[in-house]
């Protein structure tokens, strides 16, 4: 069966363990061969501003190894928070709501994490 | 397939807005919990109202938040039922945190 | 239809399981099978056989086992979001040399492995979120 996957992620880092479950959840339906797109939403776009002095190393730099290499951000989030697209790391796409739209229109099955 | 939107929560959050963002004609918005809040009188715009959506809000949570009267009049109540047919109905099912 | 249910509220804290049963009951009332229930984040505290409902209130927890017992639908907890929360099982007790275990029956500590499988094979997925 091919059918498609988008994730959403948005909930913020740091909250309790809730935000690293949330990856957790990301990365096992990549393990699984899901090759979900994802997209990062809301406080949800703080997952992807890089932190260089991070120990251990935050789960996202593992996303190409699962096989989850569509990342997206929505914009207007991007906007409200403040965080600007070159401070973003995987580098992601941003989208607005009409391709978010798309996105979600174009997938079988929407994993909010 | 057109796709099935779900907000349980009412502002402050902003599941509503980033969802009215991401719509597409003939998709459904099914309001339930504390989400039916979200959907009165004055809260969908006008262009969401004018879209081709269908704004749908569950009775049981209506009931429980007394909102019966104070729902945005685009906003169809549906039963339990109706849920479990929108979403053999719809695909995918979307969410909204 | 095959329907995917997962669950992400804790019943103190949200009506997350409230609203998934109702579906739940709805559904199968409907003619649809659901070949698993999976509790993920804080909604895993519905595993938990410690926790008393006050006379008078509602026992979500035992609504969900006795829905589970009537269907034959299959409860799972999330293993690792369990064991960080405090609900265990016989295996996980011994593995860890915890003094008790506390899975409420009949759920089932599984993995997400297991959630995404889930969400893999069935025709819908809806989650409650809390």
């Amino acid at each position: 069966m091919n059918r498609r996957y988008l994730v959403l992620v948005e909930r913020p880092p740091a909250v309790g363990t809730l935000a690293r479950e949330a990856l957790d959840l990301l990365l096992v339906a990549g393990a699984f061969d899901l090759a979900p797109a994802v997209l990062f939403l809301g406080r949800g776009v703080h997952q992807l501003a890089a932190s260089h002095d991070s120990a251990p190393p935050r789960p996202l730099e593992a996303l190409a190894t699962y096989g989850i290499t569509r990342i997206y951000v929505d914009a207007q989030s991007l906007r409200r928070e403040g965080l600007a697209l070159d401070a973003l790391a995987p580098r992601p796409i941003a989208v607005d709501g009409a391709a978010i739209a798309r996105l979600i229109a174009e997938s079988d099955v929407v994993l909010t994490t | 397939m057109t796709v099935l939107h779900l907000i349980n929560r009412a502002p402050p959050a902003d599941a509503l807005a980033r969802c009215l963002a991401s719509l597409t004609a003939q998709d459904t918005v099914l309001f339930y919990e504390s989400g039916v809040l979200a959907c009165c009188a004055g809260a969908l715009t006008s262009s969401a109202r004018s879209s081709r959506v269908r704004f749908v809000a569950l009775r049981v949570d209506v009931e429980a938040f007394g909102a019966a009267s104070r729902l945005d009049p685009a906003v169809e109540i549906v039963d339990d039922v109706d849920f479990v047919d929108l979403v053999a109905s719809h695909q995918p099912i979307v969410s909204w945190a | 239809m095959n329907i995917a249910i997962a669950v992400y509220g804790a019943p103190t804290s949200s009506r997350a399981p409230t609203s998934a049963l109702r579906f739940a009951q709805a559904a199968v009332a409907r003619g649809h099978t659901l070949a698993r229930v999976f509790f993920y984040y804080d909604a895993v505290a519905i595993a938990n056989a410690l926790v008393v409902a006050p006379q008078g209130e509602p026992d979500i927890a035992a609504e969900w086992s006795a829905f589970s017992q009537a269907h034959g639908v299959e409860l799972v907890a999330c293993i690792a979001a369990s064991l960080r929360r405090g609900i265990v099982d016989a295996a996980e007790a011994a593995r860890y040399e915890l003094r008790a275990h506390n899975l409420r029956e009949p759920f089932q500590l599984l993995g997400l492995g297991q959630f995404v499988e889930m969400a893999a094979s069935a025709d819908r997925l809806i989650t409650f979120l809390e």
